[in-house]
């Protein structure tokens, strides 16, 4: 059931994950989403907009900037090396120098990917109607797989998962069938929220996500589409 | 040799968990991962690529064990002093190249690269005398500084799509001197006699 006032709720956190990280937090929210494979315009100018800010000088101090900095502090305290696996926001700042621009990849991935520039907090999205119950991070059982069941988990890892089955690796996007796709109307958006990201970020993140989902899509959407 | 004083006892200590240990590395490698982030920062204004790479390996996600934390942790370690190294030597060519600007006679034919200064480009600087030999026997030398990076060559075998005409019979080499011959460009198709 999508709420009238969304507000992210807590996932729930397997207890040998939190004796370990005790200031991880998944947060998560149902949203109406329509996929378009090509994003209004008005998506799109933002999108142009947000590229404007971003330059070298941007992408250079990055790793200095307190929510970039904590990703990298995250992704070595799970085992990640940020050199070698880039953290999401290092990853679109590189994407955006490599392009030109930040690429127009849809809705709604490019919600995402703004409210990412604009907050620094990362967020995913999964079709709602193929996960059941309530999100949580715990470690991957031996053989399980991710999803509908095509990307296996090795195990041990560290999984966004929900009542029934393992959905995405912690940190990296979910497997493509369990994508937001044509004919889904809801979106579960998900984020995690760490030391060194405060809390207004990480509600402005998913605020920034429902008022881009949450309108009425405009008239040129239609004629974008 | 008998002993004339009792041993002192060793202070006791508080036994540190398992957990506790892993905490306390966890806080070192926060601090450590800044202090690789501000030296990559400040000792790189011109290139977002890691200036040192840590020898982990990336597995995915999981919980680490003390020993897993203890290399990670090392690796920082090393990174860092690496930088701090390379920043030092970066240093120590700079004012090399400072002096050989005050005083180039004392460096006849010293040569330093952007790289080597930690500069973008390809700047060679070199002591070298003016106007050749004169400058050679009347002891006049000067640090000269080379224009920049070299062009793009041609790759053999490549051809001008149609219509395109072909390439300038006299362009400059990757040298920068002139030379006859395509030295850049697409190659113009052969005709028929």
């Amino acid at each position: 059931m999508v709420e009238e006032d969304p507000r992210p709720r807590l996932g729930w956190i397997d207890p040998l994950v939190a004796d370990e990280h005790p200031s991880l937090a998944l947060l998560w929210l149902e949203l109406p989403v329509r996929w378009m494979r090509r994003s209004p315009r008005w998506m799109r100018d933002r999108l142009a907009t947000l590229s404007g800010r971003v330059d070298g000088a941007a992408a250079l101090e990055l790793r200095r900037q307190d929510i970039p900095a904590a990703w990298r502090v995250f992704y070595r305290h799970v085992g990640i090396d940020p050199d070698e696996d880039q953290t999401p926001i290092e990853a679109a700042y590189h994407a955006r120098l490599r392009w030109g621009g930040f690429r127009s990849r849809g809705m709604p991935r490019d919600v995402l990917t703004t409210a990412l520039v604009e907050t620094g907090v990362a967020l995913w999205a999964v079709d709602a109607d193929r996960t059941a119950g309530e999100l949580g991070v715990r470690l991957s059982k031996p053989g399980e797989l991710l999803g509908a069941g095509e990307t296996e988990a090795p195990a041990g890892r560290l999984v966004i998962a929900d009542e029934h089955r393992a959905l995405a690796p912690l940190g990296g996007e979910p497997p493509a069938e369990l994508a937001v796709a044509k004919g889904s109307t809801r979106a579960i958006v998900y984020g995690l929220q760490f030391t060194g990201i405060p809390s207004m970020h990480v509600h402005e993140a998913f605020w920034t996500a429902s008022e881009l989902l949450g309108p009425p899509v405009a008239a040129d959407a239609a004629v974008d589409r | 040799m008998p002993l004339t004083h009792p041993p002192t006892p060793l202070p006791s200590l508080e036994p540190v968990s398992a957990a506790d240990a892993r905490r306390q590395l966890r806080e070192q490698i926060a601090r450590l991962e800044r202090e690789l982030s501000d030296a990559q920062a400040e000792r790189s204004r011109h290139d977002i690529s890691p200036l040192v790479r840590t020898r982990t390996r990336s597995h995915g996600a999981r919980l680490l064990s003390l020993g897993q934390l203890e290399e990670i942790r090392d690796a920082l370690v090393d990174a860092r002093s690496e930088i701090g190294d390379a920043s030092a030597e970066i240093e120590a060519r700079r004012l090399l190249l400072d002096a050989m600007r005050e005083n180039p006679r004392a460096f006849k034919g010293r040569k330093l690269t952007s790289r080597d200064l930690g500069e973008p480009g390809c700047h060679v600087y070199k002591v070298a005398p003016v106007l050749g030999v004169v400058g050679r026997f009347t002891g006049w030398w000067r640090v000269k500084v080379s224009s920049g990076c070299p062009l793009a060559r041609r790759r053999p075998g490549r051809r001008c799509p149609p219509g395109r005409g072909g390439p300038p019979r006299r362009a400059l080499s990757a040298g920068g001197s002139r030379r006859s011959g395509p030295s850049s460009g697409c190659a113009s198709p052969r005709r028929r006699p």
